[in-house]
């Protein structure tokens, strides 16, 4: 039990040799193999997850080696939620992809890479210090190449050096960053680091927050460093895209949060910043909506919407330094969660109508409803959550979030980004429902039952989260109070 | 929990005319859009019955999506258009709701259904307008209406603007250093869309600008409820009165059209082949219904109008507007009656405008039974609430039949006999060109940027790899120098 | 002595960088993205040296030595920025293959939207 810490990194990462290993020797059994370590990781997640919220914090300290020469793995409430999410991105993702793909796409690498890639993001969430939070970003950004570029088509070829072009920019800011802060403190441990940082001159603290504010920008995709992301989930494919845009981008904005509050205390020493971040995430929020509204491409779409949703989570984090810190950072929380399983689920259920229609251009998706009524009717519950329409969870994340700011322009912002997304997915339904496609669609291939209650629980989850907004509320304000250390009280 | 006062009449009628409503789709055989229906009707009495404001956004969104769908209908292409925009306006509205609410909970810490802090009000009053179909917003309404199926259009007339000024009813008290820009934006609206009117030659548009027009009664009697020397209550009574009276005659007109048109095989009122005395039941239900519209008296139009004129008094402008656009109303309807059961058209005209769907005749199908049912029911209530307006609850009994009450009602209707001596030519000529209703310029003009931003945005979108990272490292400077001076 | 060795990583960052942002040639980006990740590395180096200290291996007596932390960072960085141009080296084999050029503008701009 003690273990749960480092089991979450060490189950996947060995998962992910172990997978290859299968598909060398014994290819026939790879399937079990790929759901046997989904299945598990999800179980250490969520015992991890529980015994973080139970006892928190949960200290690990690998080879019993004490900062500042060993190193630590950190469990707290707020970790947990993000543990949960990639347990259900893990399982869900492996899941979806057993019941969706037929025995030809089990070839390759993906499944091992997508086992390693949950491994990184794990340990990007329980690392207690700079140096492997560094190492385990680049192993994530390696498997995220090799994600998008797995499908050995040129396109995704010329995807993945884009993104890998990117990621050495974002690595080398990130490295940059973790130097300024070692030459400054002399540890790179987070809590000692957090200790000491207020000895740091301000000027310097601010290239270090500029940088780490740019580095995982990238990753999660802020306008303007957003561009390569449409490009790499359309190349990627709706499986992967939905592994990389529900969860793999909700660690790397963890991971902004954690290094915020953390080690750089910033809304302490340099609460300056945040309305700087505000203006950004309203930035990302209209042109991301808008990029969303001029695409044609079903995944290019979902992924600037996508781009959009990391600027209401980076709105709920600018208020939490700027106005009121936990209710902020639980409305961001919130929508962190609905997010994850909404946009999952849309770009899942878009996997179905994109195979159907052998196209991803919306225009070839004429009628498309009409064949599989139960997945289109998941995606239109995921898209009126995500355009934030009520009852729905996502409603009411946008909701907190909204009530979080302390200006009436970011709720304006708001407002607008859900007309802007409301146009976009409804053009969606009408091209959808229309009658009669224009020409005869693809025989339907037979869809397991499985991939469907993916993305149906998925979607259901997120509409029913409306109903539990507040007991789900409480439970996020208690795990915002671990990261602002105000312990969830008022 | 059924409200109290006047909003217990207005939840009666959303029950009553949306069930039977939902119930005439049902017998005409339309499964789909009776499905819609139901959710429509469950939409707008959640709106009715919402204690918070939650729960109200909640009917207005359910109340949009449902509409979308109905006037989606089989997925057109023209269909589509009008019902996307539809949508787009009313998220717009829903969104500037929640924009209020944001500011009211902020302010106040609390859901409850009240006026709205000073600081919410702008907000509101423009969501309300959009709802509202106000002019210069009414675009929407125009289009989408006439557009639909033309059982669907009465189902759809009863609830979207209504539960607006259901909405500016309990929550809107505007009026900024005491002028009553809600009430003005009522009437104004009132008169305008009475002169759009008289230029329609399209049943169901004709009908679609005489919504607007009377919503903007509602909405002025609501305005003034914020003037000081007007009691709250009276005006709120007053526009939610209205609003009943208005919603039942309406509809019934909406049918009486939609009769016509079944008649004639299309919807141009000039070339209508003039019923005349072959239904004469359909005839006293249409007089039933134009009366009411036009306030004459012993009709309900007539009695919710004699209260709103009761709290415009101390408005002189407002009274003047609302008097107006009744003569105009007026006009309209001697207009709307005679060409479609007494004008003579030529026959060859009309053989031309006459597209062939099934014509009268024959025995009448369940549908058609059910179409008269319903007529013959709404007329009937029409006619009730007109010589008993003191039994809808709230509604402050007497004084409605006396006698100055009814020669202030028929001095406007006689200006409007006179003008239709005058220009009864120019109302009725043929057109063989239906015009259609532009839509708002702000959206077209945003259409069309939209159009030529298109080629421009895909290519910042298709940056390649080095200029990405130029604009990393850019932005990275930027940033650090911001930071740097703001600290 | 420290700050020669700054002043040195960050030319030959400045250097890496350069190539990345010029040179269209994949097989010199890739080698940019290595210079750019080495400068880092001797910066890290740098950072960890300590004036007359001896190698990091606890013992008894011994006070002065120089930090070990940044040598395992560096050490990982470097392991690290080999992964990556290995697999920027076989991307590049890859579009090499389909495409016939190792231009980076010419292969991107032939993968736009809807060509």
């Amino acid at each position: 039990m003690s273990h749960l810490p480092v089991l979450v990194v060490v189950v996947p990462i060995a998962g992910g040799f172990l997978i290859s290993l299968v598909d060398l020797i014994l290819p026939s059994v790879k399937k079990a193999a790929v759901l046997a370590v989904a299945l598990s990781h999800g179980c250490v997640l969520v015992l991890a997850a529980f015994a973080a919220l139970s006892y928190p914090p949960l200290m690990y300290v690998p080879g019993s080696w004490l900062p500042p020469v060993g190193i630590a793995l950190r469990v707290d409430s707020f970790s947990a939620l993000f543990l949960i999410l990639l347990a259900v991105g893990h399982c869900g993702s492996v899941l979806f992809r057993l019941g969706s793909e037929g025995s030809r796409q089990w070839e390759g690498k993906t499944a091992a890479l997508t086992a390693l890639l949950f491994g990184a993001l794990a340990g990007v969430v329980v690392t207690a210090d700079l140096f492997n939070l560094f190492v385990f970003v680049e192993l994530a950004t390696v498997c995220t190449v090799g994600l998008i570029s797995r499908k050995q088509r040129p396109d995704s070829s010329v995807a993945g050096f884009v993104y890998l072009m990117i990621a050495a920019v974002s690595g080398a800011l990130l490295l940059f960053a973790v130097l300024l802060i070692y030459s400054a403190t002399g540890t790179v441990s987070m809590s000692l680091v957090a200790e000491r940082i207020h000895e740091v001159p301000a000027a310097l603290h601010g290239v270090i927050l500029g940088a780490l504010v740019v580095s995982f920008g990238i990753k999660f995709g802020m306008v303007p460093f957003h561009v390569w992301q449409p490009r790499a989930y359309h190349a990627a494919g709706t499986t992967t895209a939905g592994v990389l845009s529900g969860f793999g981008m909700k660690v790397y904005l963890y991971a902004l949060f954690r290094l915020l509050w953390g080690p750089l205390q910033a809304p302490l020493l340099l609460p300056e910043i945040f309305p700087v971040l505000q203006v950004l995430a309203m930035v990302t929020i209209l042109v991301g909506h808008l990029m969303a509204l001029l695409e044609n491409n079903l995944i290019r779409m979902l992924a600037l919407s996508s781009v959009a949703h990391g600027g209401y989570i980076l709105l709920g984090l600018a208020a939490a330094g700027d106005v009121g810190a936990d209710a902020a950072v639980a409305a961001a929380l919130f929508h962190i969660a609905a997010h994850a399983l909404m946009k999952s689920s849309l770009l899942w259920s878009a996997h179905h109508a994109i195979s159907l229609a052998r196209s991803s251009r919306i225009v070839d998706h004429h009628g498309v409803a009409r064949e599989m009524p139960v997945v289109m009717a998941a995606f239109m519950v995921a898209a009126l959550a995500i355009a934030g329409i009520p009852p729905t969870g996502g409603f009411f994340s946008k909701w907190l979030v909204a009530l979080a700011q302390g200006s009436l322009l970011p709720v304006l912002v708001i407002a607008l980004g859900t007309v802007i997304s409301m146009g976009y997915y409804a053009r969606y339904f009408v091209v959808v429902m229309a009658k009669r496609p224009p020409e005869p669609l693809r025989q339907v291939r037979s869809r397991s039952i499985l991939s469907t209650a993916v993305v149906v629980v998925f979607a259901g989850v997120v509409a029913a989260a409306g109903v539990a907004q507040g007991p789900l509320q409480s439970l996020f304000v208690v795990m915002a109070g671990s990261l602002t250390g105000s312990g969830g009280l008022p | 929990m059924i409200p109290g006062g006047i909003e217990a009449g207005v939840f009666l009628v959303f029950a009553g005319l949306g069930t039977s409503l939902v119930v005439l789709l049902v017998a005409a055989g339309a499964r789909g859009p009776a499905a819609a229906g139901a959710v429509h009707v469950a939409g707008g009495i959640l709106a009715i019955l919402a204690q918070d404001l939650m729960t109200l956004l909640i009917g207005w969104e359910v109340l949009t999506f449902s509409a979308f769908i109905l006037i989606r209908d089989d997925g057109g292409r023209r269909h589509r258009g009008v019902a996307l925009r539809y949508l787009i306006t009313h998220v717009g509205a829903a969104v500037l709701y929640f924009a209020a609410m944001v500011v009211q909970v902020n302010e106040t810490g609390s859901l409850a259904v009240q006026v709205l802090v000073p600081a919410a009000q702008p907000l509101m009053v423009l969501a309300v307008l959009i709802k509202t179909a106000t002019i210069p917003l009414h675009t929407w309404l125009v289009r989408s209406y006439p557009s639909t199926d033309t059982l669907v259009t009465p189902l759809l007339s009863v609830f979207t603007t209504k539960v607006g000024v259901v909405t500016a009813a309990r929550l809107l008290r505007f009026a900024p250093g005491g002028y009553p820009i809600l009430a003005l934006l009522g009437g104004v609206t009132a008169v305008v869309a009475v002169v759009y009117a008289l230029q329609q030659h399209n049943a169901r548009r004709l009908l679609a600008y005489h919504i607007v027009s009377q919503v903007g009664y509602m909405i002025a009697g609501i305005g003034l409820a914020a003037v000081e020397t007007t009691p709250d209550a009276a005006a709120v009574t007053a526009g939610l009165f209205h609003l009943v009276t208005h919603t039942l005659y309406k509809a019934l007109l909406l049918l009486v059209a939609a009769e016509a048109v079944r008649h004639a095989g299309h919807e141009d009122l000039t070339g209508m082949p003039g019923l005349r005395f072959r239904r004469p039941a359909l005839l006293l239900c249409a007089l039933v219904g134009a009366l009411a519209i036009s306030g004459a008296p012993f009709t309900s139009g007539h009695a919710s109008k004699y209260l709103l004129k009761g709290v415009s008094q101390g408005s002189p402008v407002v009274n003047g507007l609302l008097t107006a656009a009744s003569v105009g109303t007026g006009l309209s309807f001697i207009k709307f009656i005679y060409l479609i059961f007494f004008n003579r058209v030529d026959a060859a005209v009309g053989a031309a405008v006459t597209t062939g769907t099934t014509p009268a005749g024959g025995p009448p199908s369940i549908r058609d039974r059910a179409v008269i049912l319903s007529i013959l029911g709404t007329a009937a209530v029409t006619l009730f609430i007109g010589f008993f307006p003191g039994s809808v609850p709230g509604v402050p009994a007497g004084g409605y039949h006396a006698l100055d009450a009814s020669l202030g009602a028929l001095a406007p209707l006689g200006v409007s006999a006179i003008l239709w001596l005058l220009l009864r030519r120019r109302l009725t000529r043929q057109h063989h060109r239906p015009r259609r209703p532009r839509s708002t310029p702000m959206i077209s003009v945003l259409t069309r940027l939209g159009r030529r931003m298109r080629v421009p945005a895909r290519s910042l979108q298709e940056l390649g790899p080095q200029i990405q990272i130029f604009m990393i490292l850019a932005g990275f400077s930027a940033l650090v120098l911001l930071i740097l001076q703001v600290s | 002595m420290q700050n020669a060795a700054f002043v040195a990583a960050a030319l030959v960052f400045a250097i890496g960088l350069h190539g990345m942002l010029t040179r269209r040639n994949m097989i010199r980006i890739c080698i940019s993205i290595s210079v750019m990740e080495s400068s880092l590395v001797m910066a890290l180096v740098a950072v960890a040296y300590v004036p007359g200290g001896s190698a990091p291996i606890v013992s008894d007596g011994q006070t002065m030595f120089v930090d070990p932390l940044p040598h395992a960072l560096a050490l990982t960085a470097i392991v690290i920025g080999a992964g990556i141009l290995a697999i920027a080296l076989a991307l590049t084999v890859a579009m090499y293959r389909h495409y016939g050029t190792t231009d980076v503008l010419a292969v991107f701009g032939k993968t736009r939207e809807g060509q």
